[in-house]
């Protein structure tokens, strides 16, 4: 044990005297410096935006508790709240969907909304996973290059393993000593980072999910440096291991994710929203040719009384539930199309690396998907609501769903008292929502750094040493 | 003499591993994106088929002229091959209705929303990418490895002088790269080819373009490393910083530029716009109500199918009484509308133009880098950046102005056609239209498809105007010298610091 330790300071010592050290650590501090501030305006701002949009959706819903129909009708605006994990992983969620419009009859598609510019070319978002994943395992592979055949260019290499030490023992010394060099520049980067958010007062972060963060992160930046050791003790120059490391890189880090819009649209095509759209007509043709057609349910003559109402509020009810069932299909298909993606880009440990990140920090199509199951919730929560409202008042024919196809009649005009009106409010997924998730994806960090690990060391004790 | 070493580098590199090993990567790349991208063409220009019989169906259908509406489509762009551009998120369809004048849409275009979390792949991503970072392993040991190996001593006592051969061995290293870039690049022409065999000489010079401005490309990230390479000492060090370089030019600075323009130039949230569109609703529905309540008289309409652009209905059959006061209406409202419109256009305008300012400061400190200038200027190039779509967007609105003006010779505005399919003489007063029987001989009543359907065929079509070449010219030419003085900044910086280089 004293013996890997003695390697891993020789290595740290050695580490320190060098210019790529210092460069990691000035180019991480400032990434982190920057992202940090940024997120902090970012954030500020939107937590301003969410307050005036729910206080604005809160005084039309006051307003609109004045008659139970128009709140029945009334579409709220159901929002996503801001979420202060983003600085650890934003998932590209400024492209993602934020907003549901609902009655409580149907949800609107999806809609992006806020302060995004569609015209701006850069893709991601400096946050700290894209330090991480983009920048740091470049970085890791620029320290871990030269590992071993840097050693034999040196002639050093033939003399660390001459010893009487075990080859395991120098092999895991080297490794904790290339962590450790990465581990620094991290670690102080990430707490600036925490300190400058802290500075700003208002944002609370979560520091089991930081924590879990900086922990998988730390895994990741292994499992890179335990490649870079691998290819580096391949070659017996260090180019050679340096082009090979960089194309890999570029492969892992650009290339994989961004097949991901070809997948999905050659292996999993979904139908398109026109399709939708007519598919939600087709069916509302049928339901009436074959239940409605020959009875008198598309009478309307005013009286919500009439003997043939019932019918014409079943009418209704049988397309609102057709309507929602294609409606809730379409959506379920997009979150498959994209997990299925996702599945076949996790070859890349970069993508597993970002998808682990958003994972911890509650953000991306996950979220999405939490939010979309929230808000219909929240519809059927709104509908039982006007239903109990609506029971007392002797006036009302109890249709629910009759103003659907007659504007007014079937529901209640009394007011409500607003207090007792459910509010929506987005509960982002915690940890344990998608502990099973993050389980696989850590366990496939983890598998691959002990393959990297034995497949290394097993090439170094094989390497010509001379 | 600086032939002779030119030669020699160019020798020595084709038996490197880095050459054969990045060209082929290369062309790994380069391949399998220009065979997805034509694929996608293909698809893309499928569904501008479809969409294009879709309009002439709906036009045949209008059975009157206040529902007219049509699709502005422009034919996908062949060069997005080489750059996708903006267009691949905005899109190539603009909707004209009587209501609205087409303005930039801001919407993404993706089908399925949560795919946006993905990149997409183009040739400038590859080249912008895998050359420069090609281009500074073979620039980072040209001179800093020969002084390793000891030859540099041996290279300089033979005469040569210094610029001599800095300059051979650029143009060796060059040459090399060029090599590897032109074997991919000629096997995207094969693909490009086959796939789109009218390929005009317009283009062609436009590919040309493309593949100078790429060379200059590569020169820059060669340069950036040769002058690495004449001020260190051991072509570890070179190598360390050519990566931190490479890194922070190509991977930070594009994406962090647009992370803080969004800081600097920050927008109003998209709310703003629609409560501006929103009012300007309410304010128009007040005034016709106004005019409604003080203009009432009884409507006696059959058949009516709700149009629900305006909250109108499209009729078959009324009252004398009721025909005049629609044609008042109409007359009341139409300048409304129109003025609405106008409004409803300035406020997109008006927000379109932050949008469009935060994208310029975006793009100005994108500059910073050569793979900001190299994105953008490949974008002209291949007609996919907002120049283009603006273009299209103001073609589309010239276009409704021509649709306008077909509808007013055909005096659509004023005829009873525009809100109704009677004619002048089923207009009967109340007793009489009462009295007659309006069923089909099955005993159904008519539906709007039973009338003849409005005669269209002279309608203006949407043929979109291509950019012309010495429009975009001006633009890249200069940002071709910018490419061109970097470059010959850089050389020179580079043979001055291999002039005070120590060889010892």
């Amino acid at each position: 044990m004293t013996l890997i330790l003695e390697i891993v300071f020789k290595e740290l010592r050695e580490n320190f005297n060098t210019v790529r050290f210092y460069l990691i650590l000035i180019l991480t501090i400032m990434l982190f410096v920057v992202s940090s501030i940024i997120f902090v305006r970012n954030h500020e701002q939107k937590i301003l935006d969410y307050r005036n949009d729910v206080s604005e959706n809160e005084s039309v819903l006051i307003e609109k508790s004045e008659d139970l129909l128009q709140l029945a009708r009334f579409k709220q605006s159901l929002l996503k709240k801001p979420n202060p994990n983003e600085v650890i992983s934003e998932a590209n969620e400024k492209f993602l969907p934020n907003k549901f419009e609902a009655n409580i009859f149907y949800l609107d598609f999806p809609e992006i909304e806020g302060r995004g510019n569609i015209l701006l070319r850069g893709f991601n978002t400096v946050d700290w996973e894209f330090i991480v994943a983009v920048v740091l395992s470049f970085l890791a592979f620029v320290l871990s290059y030269d590992a071993v055949c840097g050693e034999k260019e040196q002639k050093t290499l033939s003399l660390i393993f001459s010893n009487s030490v075990k080859a395991v023992k120098v092999y895991l010394g080297k490794f904790f000593g290339l962590l450790i060099t990465i581990a620094i520049p991290f670690f102080v980067g990430s707490v600036i980072g925490l300190l400058i958010i802290n500075l700003s007062g208002e944002i609370s972060i979560n520091y089991g999910r930081v924590i879990l963060f900086l922990l998988v992160s730390m895994i990741f930046l292994s499992l890179f440096l335990l490649i870079g050791m691998t290819v580096s003790s391949l070659f017996s120059q260090s180019v050679t291991s340096a082009v090979t490391l960089l194309f890999i890189w570029i492969f892992v880090a650009f290339v994989i994710p961004a097949t991901g819009n070809l997948i999905a649209n050659q292996l999993y095509s979904i139908p398109k929203r026109g399709q939708i759209v007519k598919k939600i007509g087709t069916a509302q043709e049928d339901i009436y040719n074959t239940k409605y057609k020959d009875t008198r349910a598309g009478r309307w003559n005013g009286d919500q009384f009439a003997p043939w109402v019932p019918l014409r509020a079943q009418w209704s009810t049988d397309i609102m539930n057709a309507r929602n069932q294609i409606y809730d299909d379409y959506i379920n298909q997009m979150i498959i199309q994209v997990e299925k993606t996702k599945r076949i880009t996790r070859i890349s440990p970069v993508s597993v690396f970002r998808y682990l990140a958003e994972e911890i920090s509650g953000t991306g199509v996950k979220r999405f998907e939490k939010f979309y199951i929230q808000a219909n919730q929240f519809k059927q929560q709104m509908y039982s609501f006007v239903e109990e409202k609506d029971r007392p008042d002797p006036k009302s024919p109890h249709f629910l769903t009759l103003p659907l196809t007659t504007g007014s009649a079937g529901i209640s005009r009394l007011p409500v008292e607003y207090p007792a009106v459910p509010q929506f409010e987005e509960k982002i997924p915690e940890l344990r929502d998608n502990l099973s998730l993050i389980i696989i994806d850590l366990t496939v960090l983890v598998i691959l750094s002990i393959i990297f690990f034995i497949v290394g060391y097993f090439l170094v004790v094989r390497y010509d040493k001379r | 003499m600086i032939w002779k070493i030119a030669k020699k580098e160019f020798h020595n590199n084709l038996l490197t591993f880095r050459f054969t090993f990045g060209t082929l990567i290369l062309i790994l790349l380069v391949l399998s994106i220009t065979l997805v991208s034509a694929r996608n063409f293909v698809d893309l220009r499928q569904e501008y088929m479809l969409s294009s019989q879709e309009n002439e169906k709906r036009l045949r259908e209008n059975r009157v002229y206040c529902t007219i509406e049509y699709n502005v489509i422009k034919s996908p762009e062949v060069l997005s091959v080489l750059n996708l551009g903006v267009t691949n998120r905005l899109g190539n369809s603009v909707l004209l209705s009587l209501r609205q004048i087409p303005s930039p849409e801001k919407k993404y275009t993706q089908e399925n929303p949560l795919l946006n979390i993905f990149t997409s792949l183009d040739l400038t991503l590859v080249y912008k990418i895998v050359i420069s970072l090609l281009a500074m392993l073979f620039a980072f040991d040209v001179i800093s490895g020969e002084k390793e190996k000891g030859t540099l001593k041996l290279l300089l006592s033979q005469g040569a002088s210094r610029f001599k051969i800095i300059l051979g061995k650029y143009f060796g290293n060059m040459l090399t790269l060029i090599v590897s870039f032109l074997i991919s690049l000629f096997i995207s022409f094969l693909v490009i080819i086959i796939h789109f065999p009218n390929l005009g000489h317009l283009d062609w010079i436009r590919i040309f373009f493309f593949t100078v401005l790429t060379l200059f490309y590569i020169s820059v990230f060669f340069l950036l490393g040769l002058i690495i390479s004449s001020f260190t000492k051991k072509s570890s060090h070179s190598l360390i910083f050519c990566l931190f370089i490479w890194i922070f030019f190509v991977i930070i600075i594009p994406d962090l530029s647009t992370y803080l323009a969004t800081v600097f130039k920050s927008l109003p949230p998209e709310k703003t716009v629609e409560a501006q569109i929103k009012e300007l609703y309410s304010q128009t529905r007040n005034k016709i109500n106004e005019w409604q309540k003080v203009n009432r008289v009884p409507i006696y309409i059959r058949g009516a199918s709700f149009n629900s652009d305006e909250g109108r209905y499209v009729f078959q059959g009324a009252t004398k009484e009721t025909v005049e006061h629609f044609k008042k209406l109409i007359a009341f409202e139409e300048p409304l509308f129109k003025e609405r419109t106008d409004s409803i256009w300035q406020v997109k305008q008006d927000y379109y133009f932050l949008l469009r300012n935060q994208e310029k400061l975006a793009t100005l400190l994108n500059r910073i880098s050569p793979t900001g200038l190299f994105q953008e200027a490949t974008e002209m190039i291949a007609r996919t950046d907002i120049t283009n779509y603006e273009r299209f967007i103001q073609q589309a609105v010239l276009y409704r102005e021509s649709v306008f003006n077909y509808l007013e010779t055909k005096d659509a505005f004023r005829s009873l056609r525009f809100f109704t399919v009677m004619e002048e003489k089923d207009i009967l007063p109340l007793e009489e239209y009462k009295k007659i029987d309006y069923r089909k001989p099955d005993g159904s009543y008519p539906t709007l498809e039973d009338y003849a359907p409005l005669n269209l065929t002279d309608f203006p079509r949407f043929r979109y105007q291509e950019e012309r070449l010495p429009d975009v010219f001006p633009r890249v030419i200069l940002l071709l010298m910018i490419f061109i003085f970097i470059n010959l900044v850089l050389f020179f910086g580079s043979a001055w610091a291999f002039n005070l280089y120590d060889v010892r």
